[in-house]
């Protein structure tokens, strides 16, 4: 069940995982996991984590992990599992209802596994005394794989020798374990990892303290629990009462289907399922699934729209299908401003990239190393943008770490043998496309505004039309026709013929400026329309359309015309902007 | 007794195997010149470094490596995969031994044969380097970090420690890390954020100040301990950031004001430099002579905010002073480098105050994208300056003086243009710098991994005495 929901539903939530981690086949990456405690697990998970490439794959991984938890608790705790089994699934309910947010890791559910594991050793041994000598081996092993998720381990090792009535020198068992608990972190600490003491305590769970979903702090008071129901099930009254219930097994069964199902419906989320897959699909340059989600998308969404606009930049159909898709963002929708946002940063380096603004995309890449973690498709950006720069040393650097990887290494040993033969670099298409976009000259990128830089680098680069089909998408976007129709007979060089879209703007442009038809004679508006202004002036004067009252009918004809854009749809207001 | 045996036996196999990297007595020569990396060839290296691990860039099946300065004491490394590790103490025995005198490097390699390379021969200086380095990590990035701190790496060994972590400390930015003198004794650096200050360390123990006046352009910034350590020069600049559209720099920085400050450590009192600081100049960068006499900055004329950043040239500048840091005089043009399209900046003396060596580049005083920046060296006797042989083709920038005067540690990025590693020349006594190296790694392929970038390496004579806990605990109480 678990696994059919990550290999599908799910599935977002793996792709942003493996989006977000690198698991390298070095012996520095091992040795930066060995520096603090916790290292241990956070090493597993990238290892488990970059299997999520193939989301089926990835999903086994999850799934086992989740579905170790249930085994476990079964065996450490044997009356319960006896009578209410169901109770062995609620800490795999709660950890997969954890998932609502999508950047709750695998790292603890997978230190939780293993603490548990470590139970399920203490449990498994009878003798008090040998059973005294696992914890103390146990303790600072699982202190050093899994942080401060340890206190799991050697609470319910207390509670479990605690709750015994017949355990031989409870007192001086329970006295010599917290002492070993409090100690390991505090000695390792001043002895090996030197952090401060909430950390050497409480990493894992006071790293993401604030970010960390209420459920965990649920899952934490179950656990807790659970010994105390263990001790509640072994009451012979009880025990009896339990045992002539019928159906115990079918409400049990009943009650686990509930829950497991429960927990997965309350995991998923539409909404970020599409955003996260927009980006994934952005991201191996899919341009029609980017379009087919954000069709499908309910709603206005900045990254949705944003997506949108590139995957119809880099489709070649932006001056078509502009309006086929969701832009009541406005030119809002198009970039995103730089304000040191660590999620923005993920993001907008891409459509500077397909701008030909490599050193912008190089610096929004950088960026989002740095403040997110090295992660492939960044290392893919610094290398590609590193390789049109020819500062090939560096790219280098960036291909070798990508080469050690499971998923990555055939893409960078592609480019890594085209850096080794300049010639065929000089002759890699998407290396000279790139370099056909960059600026001529240099200057000083805007950042808050993508006018300013587009406007810079048609100057320095006519020849780039991937900037003026933007720049011309920004003006019709801000209800700035003028500019539009200015810009387009700048660069006229770049369209044979006008698209329908921009014939019904520089239609409305020349309405207004009737006295510059003769400056746009290059440029062709069809019949068609001329005879689709009308049917749509007919169409406002017979529906009588206002913005939040528009008849289906009228949006179904005009829906995807400038004119419905300006007049029902822009946020810039419903008239054109001069700003000659 | 069976048991023994075996275990012996065991013993005596892996004492042999660990001994078996005899002498190579069949191969043939090659007159190629053996790449390995780093380029640890034709260098002056000090006699406390630690192990200078390389890899040879040959492929082949087995490698081997004799390292000696005579038949007496020879160190043999053998190697499946190209990496020289070279074995800590037999390498300090050897350094120890062959002071002033030469050592070499005979490389085999073989494929089905063995082949033996061209000697690679170094040389080992008297004079001894610090034996720690200081600097700050973090990627070589634009205005984001995550994480960063300040580290104290002892140079005879591998052995790294970290001074200080922004971990904790809210994640805020650590940075411009100073000495008196070379001492770890007396030490400061800057923390921002909500947790931001001065941290000061000295004889007096361990301080936080916020070092602050209503008339500075900014917070302290680029600081320089007087040699007495009582008092402390600091810049103050207001700065903006840009990025290139095109072009080998990404990212520039540029003053649009900045003066100089006299903090006094024990009074802790913060003075404007009144007769320094113009009201038309920016002054950065301030640096002491060894003797306290002067006081050395550099200092451009101000342009307005929209103004080209470009025309922003500094010169080298100093001021004579009393032996409270106090301005005698009016200050001197030292070296006029704007008049020549030229742009001066950290300047630092050597401590026995015979050099001081600059970096220069075409504008502005962000150096560290700027590939056209060299070290330059002037002559404090003579006034003139060279351009010193160590420079590359791309960024050399900041750098600082061994307490011998006869080390120099300097960033460049000439392993791939991104990140700024530390490199060490041998300064000899007529000022002539040696062929660098770059600090030494346990695994010799680390830089080809190693995304971050080493900010400020400062030369320390020792340890730092105090602890990460103090420090940190200082900073948030």
């Amino acid at each position: 069940m678990v696994w059919l929901y990550f290999a599908y539903l799910g599935k977002y939530v793996l792709l942003y995982q493996e989006s977000h981690s690198l698991f390298i086949f070095d012996n520095y990456y091992f040795s930066q996991h060995l520096k603090f405690p916790g290292g241990i697990t956070e090493y597993i998970t990238s290892f488990l984590v970059q299997f999520s490439f193939y989301p089926l794959i990835g999903a086994l991984f999850v799934a086992f992990i989740i579905s170790a938890l249930p085994f476990f608790v079964q065996r450490i705790f044997p009356v319960n599992q006896k009578y209410f089994f169901f109770l062995s699934f609620i800490p795999s309910v709660l950890l997969l209802s954890c998932y609502r947010k999508v950047d709750f890791g695998l790292s603890i559910p997978v230190a939780i596994s293993l603490n548990f594991a470590g139970l399920y050793l203490f449990s498994a041994v009878s003798s008090s005394r040998i059973r005294l000598i696992v914890a103390c081996l146990l303790i600072p092993i699982l202190y050093f794989t899994t942080a401060g998720i340890y206190h799991v381990f050697w609470l319910i090792v207390l509670l479990i020798v605690g709750l015994q009535n017949d355990y031989k020198n409870k007192f001086a068992t329970i006295s010599a374990l917290l002492a070993l608990a409090v100690a390991i972190p505090f000695f390792s600490n001043v002895y090996l990892f030197r952090l401060t003491f909430s950390d050497a305590y409480f990493r894992f769970i006071g790293d993401n303290l604030s970010a960390l979903p209420p459920q965990f702090y649920l899952l934490t008071l179950v656990i807790i629990l659970l010994p105390f129901v263990e001790k509640i099930s072994r009451n012979n009254v009880l025990k009896e009462r339990l045992v002539s219930m019928k159906y115990l097994s079918t409400f049990n069964i009943l009650l686990t289907v509930i829950i497991l199902s429960l927990a997965l419906h309350y995991s998923y989320d539409k909404r970020v399922s599409q955003m996260v897959t927009i980006a994934s699909h952005a991201n191996q340059e899919n341009w029609e699934n980017v379009l087919e989600i954000a069709n499908e998308y309910d709603g206005t969404n900045y990254l949705v729209s944003y997506y949108a606009n590139v995957a119809l930049l880099n489709s070649g159909e932006i001056e078509h299908k502009l309006f086929d898709y969701n832009q009541s963002l406005g030119a809002e929708g198009l970039f995103f401003t730089w304000d040191r946002s660590r999620k923005k940063s993920e993001h907008g380096g891409r459509l500077y990239y397909d701008l030909g603004f490599i050193n912008e995309a190089h610096h929004w890449a950088f960026e989002s190393m740095v403040s997110n973690g090295e992660n492939a498709s960044q290392l893919q950006m610094l290398a590609l943008t590193n390789l049109v720069n020819e500062r090939t040393k560096a790219a280098k650097k960036y291909l070798s770490i990508l080469k050690k990887t499971l998923f990555y290494a055939d893409w960078s040993k592609e480019y890594l043998s085209l850096i080794n033969s300049s010639e065929t670099l000089n002759d890699n298409g998407i290396i000279v496309a790139k370099r056909s976009q960059v600026p001529k000259g240099d200057f000083f990128m805007n950042l808050n505004d993508l006018v300013p830089d587009l406007v810079q680098m048609l100057k320095s680069n006519p020849d780039n039309e991937a900037a003026c089909k933007y720049l011309l998408t920004y003006y019709l976007l801000s209800n700035q026709i003028d500019l539009f129709a200015e810009t387009l007979v700048e660069f006229k060089n770049h369209f044979k013929k006008l698209s329908p879209l921009y014939q019904q703007a520089l239609f409305v442009h020349l309405l207004a400026h009737p006295t510059e038809k003769e400056k746009f004679n290059v440029f062709e508006i069809s019949n068609n329309t001329e005879l689709l202004f009308k049917a749509y002036v007919k169409g406002m004067q017979t529906y009588k359309p206002r913005r939040g009252n528009i008849p289906q009918e009228f949006s179904e004809k005009f829906g995807t015309t400038f004119w419905y854009y300006l007049h029902f749809v822009s946020p810039h207001g419903n008239k054109v902007i001069s700003k000659r | 007794m069976k048991t023994i045996n075996s275990i012996l036996l065991v013993v005596f196999i892996g004492i042999f195997a660990g001994c078996g990297l005899s002498k190579i007595d069949n191969y043939t020569t090659s007159d190629k010149v053996v790449e390995i990396f780093p380029d640890y060839t034709d260098i002056t290296i000090p006699p406390n470094i630690a192990p200078l691990n390389f890899k040879i860039q040959v492929e082949a099946d087995e490698y081997f490596v004799e390292i000696k300065n005579n038949d007496d004491h020879v160190i043999k490394v053998k190697s499946t995969d190209g990496n020289i590790d070279i074995p800590i103490e037999q390498w300090k025995r050897l350094l120890k031994d062959n002071r002033g005198k030469q050592i070499t490097f005979s490389v085999y390699t073989k494929k089905e044969e063995w082949t033996k390379y061209p000697d690679i021969v170094n040389h080992i200086a008297k004079e001894e380097i610090d034996s720690h380095l200081v600097y700050r990590l973090l990627y070589p990035g634009y205005e984001l970090w995550n994480e960063m701190g300040i580290y104290q790496r002892n140079l005879e060994s591998f052995d790294e420690s970290p001074v200080v972590e922004n971990k904790a400390l809210e994640k805020g930015c650590v940075n411009c890390h100073s000495f008196a003198a070379n001492s770890p004794d007396n030490m400061m650096f800057h923390v921002r954020g909500k947790l931001g200050g001065t941290v000061i360390i000295n004889q007096k123990g361990l301080k936080k100040k916020n070092i602050k006046r209503e008339d500075m352009p900014r917070g302290a910034v680029y600081p320089s301990w007087h040699p007495s350590g009582k008092y402390i020069a600091f810049s103050s600049n207001k700065i903006k950031q840009y990025f290139h559209a095109k072009g080998s720099k990404y990212i520039e920085v540029s003053d649009f004001d900045s003066d100089l400050i006299l903090y006094d450590v024990d009074g802790e009192k913060v003075e404007r430099y009144d007769a320094v600081a113009k009201k038309e100049y920016m002054e950065t960068f301030p640096t002491w002579s060894p003797d306290g006499k002067y006081l050395y900055f550099t200092r451009a004329v101000k342009i307005p905010e929209n103004g080209d950043i470009k025309d922003v040239r500094y010169n080298l500048i100093r001021v004579a002073v009393d032996a409270q840091g106090k301005p005698l005089e009016k200050p001197e043009v030292v070296i006029d480098a704007a008049a020549e399209g030229k742009s001066v900046a950290f300047p630092r003396i050597s401590p026995n105050g015979k050099y001081l060596v600059y970096t220069l580049a075409d504008y502005g005083n962000f150096t560290i994208w700027h590939e056209e920046a060299d070290l330059y060296c002037l002559n404090l006797k003579t006034l003139k300056s060279e351009k010193l042989t160590l420079n590359s083709e791309n960024v050399e920038s900041y750098h600082s003086w061994s307490s011998n005067s006869n080390w120099m540690v300097f960033s460049s990025k000439r392993h791939d243009g991104h990140s700024a590693l530390p490199y060490f020349a041998y300064i000899d006594s007529n000022g002539i710098s040696h062929k660098p190296f770059v600090l030494p790694q346990r695994n010799p392929e680390f830089y080809n991994r190693f995304l971050k970038t080493y900010n400020i390496p400062e030369f320390i004579k020792s340890a730092i005495p105090v602890t990460e806990w103090q420090i940190v605990n200082t900073i948030r109480n």
